[in-house]
């Protein structure tokens, strides 16, 4: 199965289980979650169903395009609904037969896995999901979004298309996965990744980014203090990748990591706390 | 579940069923909880069809208000309907107060399913885990969503509902079976559950999905002349991954070995939850760069799968671990590929933390400490040059590749790297050993450099942080300074090492003040946070090591000075010690009660704490009787004991107050036994000033007024 026909496969099963097929969300993030399809939508009571798949950026997980299992530049498939729906893991599984994964020539297991993000202030209680030992999923039921309690509780549903791809394509090099039948991924994105790392390891500038880092910090403040939580978050998800990129450089301590994500955290609470009273504003529209 | 939920749970379900069953009056059998990934599960053996009866018998009034005439009076009637019993049945029993009515009342038994019915419900409910939570839209907290119920009385459903649960959740026969097997179960009695559940590959007992899993590695490993590395724990965990457990063996590239075993073991035990198999005849060296004297190319997997998906499974863990390793390679190449020294002089590049300068500048600290308490330590055969060449290269693999990806062999990788480049066997040992220990209980350094770099280590963390304003709080210790303190102290412990600390924090503090004129505090101010901080880290190790807080409190309470606490830690526990040899032998009352008395007099005088030397204050001429005489040559013999500097001197001191409490309660309580607070001056102070003297000498072990009996 080609990596575009994997994104397919999965549009047509969530979207048969009701989901909304959306876009990816046109800012750098580090995980699907950070898309405001999800890390907005999974506050307040109003229902909510969709999926996405979405490209994400881990500048230090970069290795020049020479390690086969690593990349700064990858892609999720994303699902959130909420209220977590009954029967959910065997729909999950069946999403996998779909994409030709028979469970019982398999080993699959879901295995506790508490996901926390700290830099969203967000936590929540799942598993990852391992195919023969490979975790090819995560499996989350949200409890705190943005320090918000989650109510009602979303389930999120994280493929490693990737992942998924090598092993159904029987390849071990990300780079050689077909993305149809007549272009390899590494066709299309070995060349970013070379050139993204050059940047994201060497060229990028860390005092630069630490100015950029404030100045993103100011304008989400500064949009949050408008009461515009919409594009603060664009800039919330700007501070959290100019973090990354230092980190990426090595300029960061384990010491001063704390630090800079408890204010990423600060200005993403903010950021939920304004959106959930706005949507209260407005009587909640999606509950009708 | 969580694959520790059960274990955890388990063992506190079965007390609670045990309690609740007894109370209900539901005789029963044996019980037996058990679990699987996907179920708890409850036996009741013999389970009695309905509670027992209970019989009690009331008193109701005296004879004579209960009959007039041989017949009941209303009194009676009354009585006899509120207990549900005829009149007639009544007895009647002499008491204390006469004869009264009384009646047998019998309460009958409610049957079982009524109980379980609503003690279900409250089993569930009570059961208490790490990370409970909510789901859909409702508000009940487990640790993992409720998806189906089954309660069974031998063939009859319990008919019960779960609130808050979402969807709802009421009891059925229905079970679920192996995922890959049968979903749906129908479970007609009781009785056949673990058969039924059998058959659709579900083994529920954890003990023998545990003992398979033990017999299963040893047998493959036997037979491959390894040794597994299967801690308890993993073994555990394993049991609670899988329902019905299968041993896969799998291959590793011969080249893999070329990683440390540290790096391999952490990919397959922690990363995979594979059994690490290493060489039978092997001595594992730590700072060996590679595995190949010690791990064998294979690894034990613990599958949950079917039997024909064994090739499938097999392959695709190989490939996964392949995956993992590869990219481990890639790290350790990539670090070999520049130099330790290198690595040091990239440290300038990261921030430790603000107002605290690079990661360089905190090494150079502990540099700097680590030359001080060379100094101040002064150990015999100590390479002082190798030290100083550690704490050079202590932190160099922090911007390692390797440690990027596995942050937990910090120190051990960096030490492995060091040796490998040609660095002395002793160097590249204590900067392994410089991070330990890592928590407590873990394995502390045994090199002396090792100690003496981690000491520097702890130091440089606390004081730095300190320093920069911020303080540990009761729930947020983000630096880990409580676990810093408790490092140092148990190094020194360990080493017996007597390191006054008041002084060298004080000397560090005017070096950091120097140092950093940035930061904003006292010295003196700080000293003396820092001083507290630290002996409440003594006090709560003390307590750990199951020391009784009364003893605790005299050696190392707020009544005692932190001076007197921290200037030898060591000295500290010492003393701890003996107080705890004396209450254990039964000396430790006699000679609290006669220190006890003297110092609560004591107080009535103004003699300076730390005179030690009767003769200076007490006058023998002033005696009036033969129990002073005999007091003041007790605390005489005490003196050249407390005079003296080693720590001896304390077994000797408490073996000299054994002694002579008798002569001490003689001046309190004997039959010639003296007034203190007599009139006349001189003599009421001679008196008081030997007992001031007395309590002095007795604090030098401890502050005898905080324990609490013998």
């Amino acid at each position: 199965m080609h990596f575009q026909q994997i994104i397919a496969s999965l549009n047509n099963f969530w979207a048969n289980e009701g989901c909304l097929l959306l876009q990816p969300y046109d800012t750098e993030k580090g995980a699907g979650t950070m898309s405001p399809h999800t890390f907005l939508r999974a506050i307040g009571p109003e229902p909510w169903a969709v999926a996405y798949p979405e490209p994400c950026r881990r500048p230090a997980d970069g290795r020049y395009g020479d390690n086969p299992n690593r990349a700064q530049h990858y892609f999720q498939y994303q699902v959130l609904i909420k209220p977590s729906p009954d029967c959910i893991q065997e729909k999950y599984l069946k999403s996998l037969e779909q994409l030709g994964i028979n469970p019982k020539h398999h080993d699959i297991r879901f295995v506790e896995d508490n996901w926390e993000s700290p830099t969203l202030g967000a936590w929540g209680v799942g598993w990852e999901v391992w195919l023969d030992g490979m975790e090819v999923t995560q499996f989350t039921y949200f409890q705190q979004c943005g320090g918000l309690d989650c109510r009602p509780v979303s389930i999120e549903i994280t493929y490693g298309i990737e992942r998924l791809a090598m092993y159904l394509q029987n390849i071990e090099s990300i780079w050689d996965l077909r993305w149809n039948s007549a272009v390899n991924y590494g066709d299309i994105w070995l060349s970013f990744e070379k050139e993204q790392c050059e940047f994201n390891f060497t060229q990028s500038d860390p005092i630069r980014q630490k100015k950029l880092f404030e100045i993103y910090e100011e304008e989400a403040s500064n949009l949050l203090s408008k009461n515009l939580p919409i594009p603060s978050l664009d800039y919330v998800l700007k501070c959290s990748h100019t973090f990354n990129l230092l980190e990426a450089r090595g300029v960061i301590s384990v010491t001063e990591r704390t630090a800079i994500i408890g204010r990423i955290r600060k200005l993403a609470k903010r950021v939920a706390e304004a959106w959930l009273a706005k949507r209260k504003d407005l009587n909640f529209p999606l509950l009708q | 579940m969580p694959a520790d939920f059960a274990r955890l749970a388990l063992p506190h379900l079965d007390q609670l069923v045990l309690r609740d069953l007894k109370q209900l009056r539901l005789n029963h059998g044996d019980i037996h909880c058990t679990s699987t990934p996907r179920r708890l599960v409850l036996l009741i053996e013999d389970l009695a069809a309905r509670a027992e009866n209970l019989e009690e018998e009331r008193k109701g009034p005296p004879v004579s208000q209960a009959f007039k005439d041989g017949s009941p009076t209303q009194a009676a009637i009354g009585f006899a309907k509120r207990c549900g019993v005829e009149v007639e049945s009544l007895q009647v029993r002499e008491t204390l107060k006469g004869p009264f009515v009384f009646a047998k009342v019998i309460e009958i038994g409610a049957p079982t399913t009524n109980l379980l019915k609503d003690q279900i419900p409250k089993w569930i409910g009570s059961l208490q885990g790490r990370r409970f939570m909510r789901w859909g839209s409702g508000e009940r907290r487990f640790s993992r969503p409720v998806r189906w119920l089954v309660a069974l009385l031998d063939e009859t459903l319990i008919p019960l509902c779960l609130a808050g649960s979402d969807p709802e959740i009421c009891t059925g026969k229905v079970s679920r079976g192996h995922r890959l097997l049968n979903d749906q179960v129908e479970i007609s009695s009781a009785d056949c559950f673990s058969d039924v559940l059998k058959e659709v590959g579900v083994e529920i007992s954890r003990k023998k999905r545990l003992e398979f899993i033990r017999t299963a590695v040893n047998e493959a490993s036997t037979s491959l002349q390894a040794r597994a590395d299967l801690p308890e724990d993993l073994l555990e965990e394993l049991a609670d991954l899988v329902e019905l457990p299968s041993l896969i063996e799998g291959d590793i590239e011969e080249s893999f070995l070329e990683l440390p075993s540290e790096v391999l073991s952490t990919v397959m035990r922690v990363h995979q939850r594979y059994i690490p198999l290493y060489r039978a005849e092997a001595l594992n060296d730590p700072l060996a760069l590679d595995a190949k004297h010690s791990l064998l190319p294979r690894f034990l997997c613990i599958a949950n799968s079917l039997d024909d998906a064994a090739d499938f499974v097999k392959s695709g863990n190989e490939r996964v671990l392949k995956a993992r390793l590869a990219d481990a390679k890639f790290f350790v190449d990539a670090d070999l590929a520049i130099t330790s020294k290198q690595r040091c002089e990239q440290l300038d590049k990261v921030t430790f933390s603000e107002g605290l300068g690079s990661l360089l500048d905190r090494v150079n600290r502990i540099k700097w400490l680590a030359k001080e308490l060379v100094h101040d330590l002064n150990l015999s055969g100590l390479n002082s040059g190798n030290v100083k060449r550690a704490a050079d290269l202590c932190k160099h693999d922090l911007v390692s590749q390797i440690i990027g990806e596995f942050p937990e062999l910090q120190g051990i990788m960096g030490a492995k790297y060091l040796l490998a480049e040609g660095e002395e066997r002793e160097v590249a040992l204590a900067v392994m050993e410089h991070y330990l220990p890592k928590g407590y209980g873990d394995s502390l350094p045994e090199s002396d450099a090792g100690s003496l770099l981690a000491i520097a280590e702890r130091i440089e963390l606390i004081i730095s942080i300190f320093a920069k304003g911020e303080r540990p709080s009761g729930s947020s210790d983000p630096y880990a300074l409580r676990r810093a303190g408790n490092g140092l102290i148990q190094i020194l412990w360990h080493k017996d090492w007597g390191l006054d600390l008041i002084s060298f924090l004080e000397k560090a503090l005017l070096y950091w003040e120097k140092l950093l004129p940035d930061l904003d505090f006292n010295v003196s101010l700080l000293a003396s946070e820092l001083a507290e901080f630290l002996r409440q880290r003594i006090v709560s190790l003390l307590e750990e090591l199951g020391t009784d807080v009364d003893i605790v409190q005299s050696v190392a309470g707020e009544t005692v000075s932190t001076v007197r606490s921290l200037s030898d830690p060591v000295d500290t526990k010492v003393r701890a010690e003996l107080l705890g040899e004396m209450r254990r032998s039964g000396k430790l009352l006699a000679v609290q009660a006669v220190v006890t008395r003297a110092a609560r007099l004591a107080v009535k005088s103004n003699l300076s704490p730390i005179l030690l030397d009767a003769s200076k204050v007490v006058c023998p001429d002033l005696f009036e009787k033969s129990c002073e005489e005999d007091m003041f040559a007790v605390i005489k013999s005490l003196e050249p004991i407390v005079k003296a500097a080693d720590r001896e001197r304390y077994a000797l001191l408490a073996d000299g107050l054994v002694k002579g409490s008798e002569a001490l309660s003689a001046f309190f309580d004997g039959e010639q036994s003296v007034m203190v607070m007599v009139e006349d001056s001189k003599v009421r102070n001679n008196r008081l000033n030997m007992l001031g003297v007395l309590r002095n000498q007795a604090w030098t072990i401890a502050d005898f007024s905080q324990i609490v009996g013998g």
